[in-house]
């Protein structure tokens, strides 16, 4: 800006009025952002209380933690819990003369297929579920279903991304990342997301369960089933000392190492991760010690079944208890290894929906009952859901293929609403008609119901906000209580 | 009244469209009067003549338009009346501003000038009155103040803003129209119903009127909904051309539409109490919403500010205190996954008293003697003392948890004896009781006589 040579009669310059006023323009920009700032982060406490007491909900929540019951492949909606007698009408006809039938994964459409299942009407409120599920049937007074699911992936691998980070690329962070991220875990000794690995690796791997961008801190552990639970949890070193002096050394070492990074998220979530390592040594052979179970117990949970798969999936889900019970956040449950392929039955619907319904039916209604006597189905919410459904039709002769545009999903437990049904697919259950809900809708449920705001948890990254919701998501206030 | 001809109305509405810019010369002929008073901005004086007269012509025009718009008949009373006066008295006074402006180029004489500032004065008062009483006019008389905060609500005597309506705390004393219909119809339509103006010849701020309707009939049809007026215009579709309130403004909540509609439904009663009509569930719920009943006043207001050293006392004991929410200074605590239960100092719970509202106690080696401690935590709403040595006696410490609303006893030696106390928890909603020594029989008879009250106490089974 050149001197100002005179200084009454010439008037400001066009440059000289914007250098004045640019600040002023900025700060108009800055009050508006830091307002919104202030609002977001208003807590009343001073910020030492903030550290002293970790991380808080946004309001008093209803849920502490969440079992998630991941039904790898995409249960049948019209088999399981949506019932289409049209189908047993029109079994064997052409789709392609009812409905517009889209492009499907394999192409090789069928004709339309009547559930091989018959469907009974349960509980108080009358929900009707299929012969597969006899055991979750006698549930039903604490289930909400929501039969308007829809995905935005057709195939597994992005639909599960979708499914668990809100995303069908792969990378983001899972939402039990981002639950423990948002609220902390209670307990020290365990870490706050736990996948309980039934023998299933869901397609897209081990990347549903990572942390994404969020610290490493916050990734899933999982954990097997069998006698070695944890890789590597029992100690190598000879004499507990030894392993103590190994680790402080690595420490030392590797706080040494912080000073000269720039960024040193990876090193910290490394060291907190040996540190909960250490603790698990002891907390893990404690949580997998079934003996003070008592036989009924057991039983509730199917431990004492027939079926392999239903011993499996019982433990884990006496395991999912036991877990929530120490203050673990989220817990996901994947599916045994039943010989027919994960729910996803191209073929062969009856044999591989029946051998998998076995597997999981027992144990997850002992589950829920478990919960319920103990008083923690007050606190827990469970959810069960597949990545997408499958299609009304067949798919060659006796299967069915994907089916993203119509799924059940059903939540039970704290601040759900049972016994209720919300959302309703067409007469052969292939779209949905009312009130369509979206996955997204389903994570800002759950966070919803653990007190957070789906719209506030956030986390900066490649220069913007990001949300497990993304820029969507809608609370189902129709299945909470 | 006889209807102003269509033109004379055209011009009228222009009124407030033009008003706005005699307000702007105005206030720019007052702000360069002063600044001009300043060496450094002598050079302005000049032109402030050539404003004033800016000011007083658009000032004519604009009072001319409002006369107009007056003639429509909307808007009467006293409001009116100071609005037009003031605003002519603007114009007129801007006019004599205007004229003892000096012109350029002769003297100043100080005793004129001082006359003038005056005027000038006067001006920016009366130009802020008319203002004030032209916007009560167009948004309503509240309007300004509505989200004002406490202090100035105080220095202006406003009745605080929670305050507003007096508290409802049943259905048996709320008057359907005084307390539910007439909140509604005030806070959405009255700024434009009222005595004052009255939009379409109808007033909506009282019973009489509001039934009278305006010039498209009558407003309220008692118990037909379909003939009524006032619920047509609210219930029709966003789009239409009749829908009230018009664009820009909020419309009604669902909620309020099925309050009016119900209040039509039961022949538009103007003194009679909600329960009186016996509304069914779905209504009962309506209501219960509207007025906040059933809610808890501790939690809707928050707790008192948190102690650091109280928490950090308990947190050297190994105890897990969380705070619940962001607001309201809520806590929990939890022994339950604490490594070490037993050597904690039960009684360091009394100094977050005011703010514990969730205690976890499972499996925590609680016996009787704790429970004195516990049952002086009087703001609880869910404990869980599941699977601990407790028996009845312990049990009846917690009579004096009057606010709790979960009880979770599972797992303990408690007997019949113990109803009598978890009788006395009204607000309790959930309890559990399973693995304890009372009967099904009892639990069957205490649910007999709380039906509200859910008991969990079955084994459970797989069929």
């Amino acid at each position: 800006m050149g001197k100002r040579k005179h200084n009454i009669h010439r008037p400001m310059s066009r440059r000289e009025m914007l250098g004045v006023c640019k600040g002023g323009f900025g700060s108009l920009a800055f009050m508006s952002l830091f307002g919104t700032q202030m609002a977001c982060n208003r807590i009343d406490k001073s910020e030492s209380l903030l550290t002293q007491l970790g991380q808080t909900p946004h309001y008093i929540p209803k849920a502490k933690n969440v079992i998630f019951l991941y039904m790898d492949g995409g249960v049948s909606q019209v088999d399981s819990f949506d019932p289409k007698p049209r189908l047993a009408k029109e079994n064997g006809e052409d789709p392609n003369k009812k409905f517009n039938v889209d492009n499907t994964q394999f192409g090789n459409v069928g004709k339309i297929l009547k559930s091989p299942w018959a469907f009974k009407q349960y509980g108080e409120c009358g929900m009707p579920v299929s012969e597969l599920f006899p055991h979750i049937a006698s549930c039903v007074d604490d289930i909400a279903l929501v039969r308007s699911m829809v995905s935005n992936f057709p195939e597994h691998t992005n639909a599960n991304y979708f499914l668990h980070t809100g995303s069908g690329i792969q990378g983001r962070p899972s939402m039990g990342s981002w639950i423990n991220y948002g609220l902390g875990s209670e307990n020290n000794n365990l870490p706050g997301f736990v996948v309980l690995d039934g023998g299933l690796t869901p397609p897209g791997g081990v990347d549903n369960f990572k942390s994404g961008f969020l610290p490493a801190s916050y990734q899933a552990s999982i954990l097997k089933s069998g006698p070695v639970p944890l890789a590597n949890i029992n100690p190598q070193e000879s004499a507990p000392y030894l392993q103590d002096q190994k680790l402080d050394y690595i420490k030392q070492l590797d706080n040494s190492l912080i000073g000269g990074l720039g960024s040193a998220d990876a090193v910290e979530s490394a060291i907190s991760n040996y540190e909960l390592a250490y603790k698990m040594q002891s907390s893990i052979p404690e949580l997998t010690e079934f003996s003070s179970e008592t036989k009924a117990t057991k039983k509730l949970y199917g431990m004492d079944s027939d079926d392999p798969h239903t011993r499996s999936y019982g433990s884990q889900c006496l395991l999912a208890r036991r877990l929530i019970e120490r203050g673990v956040r989220f817990v996901e449950l994947t599916c045994p290894r039943v010989n027919a392929d994960r729910w996803d039955q191209h073929n062969n619907l009856k044999d591989g929906h029946e051998r998998n319904a076995h597997a999981v039916d027992q144990p997850i209604a002992g589950l829920i009952k478990d919960l319920k006597s103990r008083g923690l189905l007050e606190e827990t919410l469970i959810v069960w859901t597949g990545e997408f459904g499958r299609t009304p039709f067949a798919q060659g002769k006796d299967g069915r293929d994907h089916n993203p545009s119509a799924f059940s999903m059903w939540m039970a437990g704290a601040g759900i609403k049972g016994g209720t049904i919300y959302g309703r697919t067409d007469d052969y259950g292939y779209r949905v008609v009312e009130n369509e809900t979206t996955v997204h809708d389903m994570h800002a449920t759950m966070l919803h119901l653990l007190g957070i705001n789906h719209e506030r948890l956030r986390f900066r990254f490649g220069g913007r906000d990001i949300r497990l919701t993304d820029v969507h998501g809608h609370i189902i206030h129709d299945i909470l209580s | 009244m006889e209807k102003a001809s269509d033109i004379v109305l055209f011009f009228g509405r222009f009124h407030p469209l033009v008003v706005h810019l005699p307000i702007g010369f105005l206030i720019l002929a007052i702000f360069m009067e002063f600044v001009s008073r300043s060496p450094k901005f002598k050079h302005l004086k000049p032109s402030i003549r050539l404003i004033w007269l800016l000011g007083t012509l658009s000032g004519a025009v604009a009072a001319l338009f409002g006369y107009l718009l007056s003639l429509e008949g909307s808007y009467t009373g006293d409001t009116l009346l100071w609005h037009q006066w003031a605003g002519i008295a603007t114009t007129i006074l801007a006019f004599i501003c205007y004229l003892t402006t000096d012109k350029p180029r002769t003297a100043n004489r100080i005793g004129r000038k001082r006359v003038h500032m005056l005027f000038v004065g006067l001006t920016l008062l009366l130009l802020t009155f008319t203002g004030h009483y032209g916007a009560n006019l167009t948004h309503g008389a509240g309007y300004l103040t509505e989200y004002a905060p406490q202090p100035i609500r105080s220095a202006l005597s406003l009745p605080s803003k929670n305050n507003f309506r007096k508290e409802i705390t049943s259905l048996d004393s709320a008057n359907l129209f005084e307390d539910a219909v007439k909140p509604i119809l005030v806070s959405r339509c009255v700024s434009c119903h009222n005595p004052e103006k009255i939009k379409g010849r109808l007033i909506l701020s009282d019973y009489d009127n509001i039934l009278k309707g305006g010039k498209s009939g009558a407003g309220i049809v008692a118990g037909n909904v379909s003939r009524s007026e006032l619920f047509r215009r609210i219930s029709l579709p966003k789009e239409h051309e009749d829908f009230m309130p018009p664009e820009g403004k909020s419309p009604l909540s669902e909620q309020q539409i099925e309050i009016i509609k119900w209040w039509i439904e039961q022949e538009a009663p103007k003194q009679a109490t909600i329960s009186s009509l016996n509304p069914d569930a779905e209504t009962e719920k309506l209501f219960n919403d509207l007025f906040g009943i059933g809610k808890d006043n501790f939690i809707q207001n928050g707790a008192p500010p948190i102690d650091r050293k109280s928490i950090e006392q308990l947190q050297n004991q190994g105890v897990i205190v969380s705070l619940l929410a962001e607001e309201g200074n809520f806590l929990e605590a939890n022994f339950s996954i604490s490594e070490t239960p037993d050597s904690v100092n039960l009684s360091d719970l009394l100094l977050i008293k005011d703010q514990l509202i969730w205690l976890q106690l499972a499996k925590s080696n609680i016996n009787d003697q704790d429970l004195e401690v516990i049952g002086k935590l009087t703001n609880l709403r869910k404990l869980n003392l599941s699977q601990n040595s407790i028996t009845d006696q312990g049990v009846s410490q917690l009579v004096s948890l009057k606010n709790l609303q979960q009880l979770n006893l599972y797992g303990n030696q408690i007997t019949e004896k113990s109803i009598g106390t978890l009788k006395q928890l009204d607000k309790l909603k959930k309890l559990f009781l399973w693995q304890t020594g009372i009967s099904p029989e009892s639990i069957e008879r205490l649910k007999a006589e709380k039906p509200e009250l859910m008991v969990i106490y079955d084994s459970p089974t797989i069929q």
